[in-house]
């Protein structure tokens, strides 16, 4: 049957070529947010979930992109919220395959795994989405001024980690 | 990789840029490629049946069972090309031997209680395993009534303290919910009922509005809740359905509901009518526990949407 609950036809279509497009995307950002492969795609499963029931208001939205992107941090700051004084998860890229880049990547995702999460999500949607402070601002719910500081905050961290890392690594 | 690593190998903090980081971070993803297939049509089908549960639950139906429920079955366009035979007593009664329902058991129960014909298509599964409290049946079935395509969903849950959440007719719906009729008077027999029938009028694209319309039927049985629901939509410019004039009367819903074979028992019969069920379809939805503790039901296999037919 049609499936009477769900959108039209040509509602349902324009949802799955967007959701096609966007998956990839979305799936490395929660990546990066939360350093695990499968808590990744319950994320994107999730925000994919809530843009199929807001499929009418993203289509509307002036970026359905931002939108996408905005639903996925709130998705994964709430997920983080809900289990703030749970221990961090240790970062699982569930990857088996070992590759020259594998150790640069696992760095990286330890560096961003001592950062707050909302620091986390600063730093993915800045500097890996290429977001602007204020676009940044507005997706995770802070001030200009306070994405500014966190970020800043956030890239010492990193540069601190990584270079510890790299240095007991030589 | 980036190559710029000034910090690489000493005891000083690296240099670390914005222009870096970038890089480091495309680099840590670039060649990560999750299913997006798979992504898309369990975020959709999680999406259905998150849109069904808002709407029962605004509707103020057994809502602890509906959120429970949640209304997540997808019922492909695959045809049934053989329907399974029916039970060999046409009336059963509770003084009929009962064994435990398997989803495809209770699917074959419905289909034989509603008596509408061969269904087009049907789905279900055992919410939780086991046979405590937490212990549900659900399924849904696919008809065409007069031409009008008609969803039966079904629910069964042995938690019979869900019952006490249930909302009464004179909660208030959602904005774009009207609630066209409602009634919570027990069955002449005592047993406790809930009776409602919704209307949703959306928007359509291309500016062709359309009307959803859900009832439900819910009862509290001495040992199971059972929840059965119609759904079906409106294209066309229409008189309001009422209890009586749905192409699924509500009577007939609360016939299922209290179908002593329509639920966590049934009979040996009609369980093996259920194994008989082709393009029977399970294992769309399972409950899991969220690192809160907290259940919640996602789609976590599900195959591609198949054409549909109609």
């Amino acid at each position: 049957m049609s499936g009477m609950l769900r959108l039209d036809d040509e509602a349902t279509t324009a949802f799955t070529e967007f959701a096609s497009v966007l998956t990839p995307r979305l799936f490395r950002t929660a990546l990066l947010m939360c350093g695990d492969w499968h808590l990744a795609e319950d994320l994107v499963q999730t925000t994919l979930g809530k843009l199929f029931v807001a499929w009418r208001k993203v289509e509307r939205a002036d970026s359905p992109e931002a939108y996408a992107r905005g639903t996925l941090t709130k998705t994964f700051l709430s997920h983080k919220r809900v289990r703030r004084n749970a221990e961090l998860p240790s970062v699982d890229l569930g990857l088996d395959r070992p590759a020259p880049e594998a150790a640069d990547r696992m760095e990286l995702f330890e560096a961003l795994r001592t950062l707050p999460a909302l620091d986390r999500a600063v730093v993915v949607l800045r500097y890996w989405n290429d977001r602007t402070v204020a676009e940044t601002a507005i997706e995770v719910g802070l001030s200009e001024s306070a994405v500014r500081t966190r970020a800043s905050r956030a890239l010492g961290r990193l540069r601190v980690e990584l270079s510890a890392s790299e240095a007991s690594a030589s | 990789m980036s190559t710029q690593q000034p910090g690489k190998g000493g005891s000083e903090p690296m240099e670390l840029d914005e222009t870096m980081l970038r890089e480091r971070l495309d680099t840590a993803v670039a060649d990560l490629t999750p299913d997006t297939v798979s992504l898309v049509t369990a975020g959709q089908r999680s999406g259905e049946g998150l849109r069904r549960r808002r709407r029962w639950q605004a509707g103020g139906s057994a809502l602890a069972v509906a959120a429970m429920v949640g209304g997540a079955f997808y019922i492909s366009g695959d045809l049934l090309e053989h329907r399974a035979t029916g039970p060999t007593d046409p009336s059963p009664t509770t003084s009929q031997q009962l064994v435990s329902a398997s989803p495809r058991g209770m699917a074959a129960a419905v289909s034989d209680s509603v008596d509408l014909g061969t269904p087009i298509a049907v789905a279900g599964q055992v919410q939780t395993e086991g046979t405590g409290n937490g212990h549900s049946l659900q399924v849904g079935l696919g008809y065409v009534v007069d031409g009008q395509k008609v969803e039966l969903d079904a629910a069964a849950l042995a938690d019979l303290t869900l019952w006490k959440d249930t909302r009464n007719c004179a909660g208030a719906g959602s904005p774009a919910e009207q609630r066209l009729a409602c009634d919570e008077t027990p069955l002449d027999d005592g047993t406790p009922a809930f009776r409602v029938l919704m209307k949703y009028d959306e928007p359509g694209v291309s500016g062709s509005p359309r009307t959803d319309y859900i009832a439900v039927a819910a009862v509290r049985r001495d040992d199971q809740l059972v929840v059965v629901s119609e759904s079906l939509r409106s294209t066309g410019a229409r008189p309001d359905y009422t209890f009586e004039t749905l192409p699924v009367p509500m009577s007939v819903l609360l016939r299922v509901a209290v179908d002593p074979v329509v639920g966590l028992s049934t009979t040996s019969a009609l369980n093996a009518d259920g194994k008989a069920i082709q393009n029977f379809k399970d294992s769309l939805i399972q409950s899991q526990s969220s690192s809160s503790g907290q259940s919640s039901v996602s789609v976590v296999t599900a195959p591609p949407p198949a054409p549909t037919s109609k």
